[in-house]
């Protein structure tokens, strides 16, 4: 360049090129960069689809009786007459590290005033049941646990514990709630409250009747259908939904739900409790009795033979998730809860209304990991959850039985459970070491897992009565393994370069270090979770930030 | 997107650009602006950018100890193409001065 006038030109073009350039960028950033780091990812780390279900299912597999899963095994008064007794007495002898969960009987019992014994199955799910309001509740002023946290997350569980039927607990056929009758002459309510449907309703006459019929919708195509009916659920509020061929492995060999008794309270008002209420707040003992149970028959309670699945899961709120085991992360299970009602109640009607059965469930009726793994929404991970590849573990699922043929989806593999062998951050995170350390994934034989959980499957254990007793303990339910998971994060364009990162080998086993590194998910142990003043920050930033963070 | 972030971006972009051009100028006036040191310069000037974006996308995350570690490990991956092509674009100068000085001598 041997003149000014040609630099000049040069400056001038080369200024004028960043403008456009940067106001380029800016327009196409979020817009392109972000889909195309994603697609990038994608290409480096693809989505594989099987032709089978990728988990070893041995002959000796037998279906779950829903009445053994940890919610409702506490309504059964033959636990309530034994002390809590774990699977593995001292999981140090198996980390190498501290076991901080075996004292938790013991504790719980010190909190609910019994002194010389653990706490039973019965007083610890009471005592996680009554955690806002009953014996040895926090109310107090740490952060996180306020008043102003737990009626927050008392809040995000109001419909499920009113409205959806709490389906949490696994109770079914058609998840019942009790109301008190309204008189439309004189607007007053009565005192006895009666029994209706909740929002997981099995009623399907209207869509069975436009079938009878014959003026149902009908599809061009199985594959027409799959496609349609996915389209609906996304729009009806589903954020990631499959369809599996129903498979009558995972359905309950058994549906049952806790018998109720009447008691008047000092209101006046009476209400049907599985529990002996004043008893337990007197503080002497639990007294409960026991489960109806109900033979496992769709035709008989819903009206149709079920022929596919809609599995769908519904994203939970990212920055309460990180405030584990605050009270504030206890809200972010609750308003999954309620959105899966909210959600499969509407899928249910849309299918009546086509003239299809429909029978909506959270999570009673059947075991929906395996079906959602089936309809391809992800793999399961070493905390016993389903990750999915968009929202990691930080989700919940439930699911529409329906006699309407639809082409199912398949089973997909994205390096979960090679991943999940060497990550093992849950495993540290959890206050009550209750998910597996060993390295490798194993067909659980019933001496290695609770009657909980279901063996003759391949799986890391989850041990539901030590996690469970946290939850009594913590007065609040705990998403440390959530939280903590390097795959619960945020679907921006940085995180899909970590996962183009982590195809390279090196990086894929220094993985777990550069997530705790770069401070994802907070401190790994669960005491320097609290002494560290993690969750503290966390909640007030939850609290002061006036926009969630997406 | 809000007006702030289509900012921010903008600006980065312009970052990227401006400091480009920055060492095309730089490169020039050592009389060593061939295509591999531009590329090599390139390489830290996107390194030092993309620790900027990544501390950006985790400010919005409220993931405060992820910007810090994105600015050590991106910025100073950054170093290493940075200092690379100072000292090749100082080298032949270096030596041609010592060159002369044991000529004189």
């Amino acid at each position: 360049m041997g003149n000014d006038i040609n630099r000049r030109g040069f400056i001038k073009a080369s200024l004028l090129g960043a403008a456009a350039a940067a106001v380029a960028s800016a327009a196409v950033a979020k817009e392109t960069f972000s889909p195309l780091v994603a697609e990038a990812a994608d290409v480096v780390a693809p989505v594989q689809e099987l032709s089978e279900f990728p988990y070893k299912v041995t002959e000796n597999y037998k279906r779950f009786p829903a009445d053994k899963g940890y919610y409702l095994k506490a309504y059964d008064p033959e636990e309530s007459k034994k002390p809590m007794k774990f699977i593995i007495d001292d999981v140090s002898k198996i980390s190498g590290k501290k076991d901080t969960g075996k004292d938790l009987p013991l504790l719980n019992a010190e909190k609910l005033g019994i002194k010389g014994r653990p706490a039973t199955l019965g007083e610890t799910y009471l005592k996680f049941s009554m955690r806002y309001s009953g014996p040895g509740a926090p109310v107090n002023n740490t952060v996180g646990w306020t008043q102003l946290d737990q009626s927050l997350a008392a809040g995000a569980w109001a419909m499920e514990m009113e409205y959806n039927g709490i389906s949490a607990a696994g109770m079914g056929p058609d998840c019942i709630i009790q109301k008190y009758p309204i008189d439309p002459e004189t607007n007053e309510l009565a005192k006895q409250p009666v029994y209706v449907q909740g929002l997981f309703n099995w009623d399907s006459s209207s869509g069975l009747a436009l079938q009878k019929q014959g003026k149902e919708w009908k599809f061009n195509s199985k594959e027409e259908a799959n496609k349609f009916v996915k389209k609906a659920a996304r729009y009806l509020g589903a954020d990631i939904v499959g369809i599996a061929p129903y498979d009558e492995r995972w359905t309950y060999s058994r549906w049952a739900r806790p018998r109720n008794k009447a008691f008047t309270f000092p209101n006046g008002k009476t209400a049907y409790v599985p529990y002996n209420q004043p008893k337990y707040l007197s503080g002497q003992g639990a007294e409960v009795y026991g489960n109806n149970i109900f033979e496992a028959d769709f035709e008989k309670y819903a009206g149709f033979k079920p022929k596919s699945v809609i599995v769908f899961a519904v994203e939970m709120d990212y920055e309460s998730c990180l405030t584990s085991p605050a009270s504030v992360a206890d809200g972010a299970a609750g308003l999954g809860y309620a959105k899966m009602g909210e959600v499969a109640f509407k899928i249910g009607a849309f299918l009546r209304k086509l003239g299809y059965g429909a029978a909506p469930s959270g999570n009673d009726t059947s075991l929906n990991i395996p079906i959602a793994v089936q309809a391809g929404l992800g793999e399961v991970g070493r905390n016993g959850l389903l990750i999915t590849q968009k929202y990691g573990p930080r989700i919940r699922i439930a699911k529409v039985y329906t006699d309407l043929e639809i082409a199912p989806d398949k089973p997909v593999k994205f390096g979960v459970r090679e991943f999940c062998r060497l990550c093992k951050k849950c495993a540290d995170a959890c206050p009550a070491q209750a998910i597996s350390h060993e390295k490798e994934a194993k067909v659980l034989q019933p001496e290695d897992c609770g009657v909980s959980n279901n063996p003759y499957t391949d799986k890391w254990n989850v041990d539901a009565d030590r996690c469970n007793s946290f939850w009594a303990y913590n007065c609040s339910t705990c998403a440390n393994c959530i939280a903590v998971c390097s795959w619960n994060k945020l679907k921006t364009w940085n995180h899909d370069v970590a996962r183009i990162a982590t195809r390279i080998p090196v990086v894929q086993n220094a993985a777990r270090k550069f997530d705790e590194w770069f401070g994802y998910g907070g401190p790994v142990d669960p005491e320097e979770r609290i002494s560290s003043g993690y969750v503290t920050n966390r909640v007030r930033d939850f609290w002061n930030n006036p926009e969630p963070i997406r | 997107m809000k007006i702030y972030d289509v900012l921010v971006w903008m600006s980065l972009g312009l970052i990227l650009l401006l400091i480009q051009y920055g060492i095309w100028w730089y490169l020039k006036g050592k009389g060593k602006a061939t295509i591999p040191l531009q590329l090599c310069a390139f390489l830290a000037n996107f390194f030092l950018v993309f620790s900027v974006a990544w501390g950006y996308q985790s400010f919005q995350e409220h993931e405060y100890q992820a910007i810090a570690m994105g600015f050590i490990f991106f910025g100073g991956t950054a170093l290493i193409p940075a200092i690379i092509t100072y000292r090749l674009a100082n080298r032949g100068a270096k030596a041609k001065k010592e060159k002369a000085d044991a000529i004189s001598a």
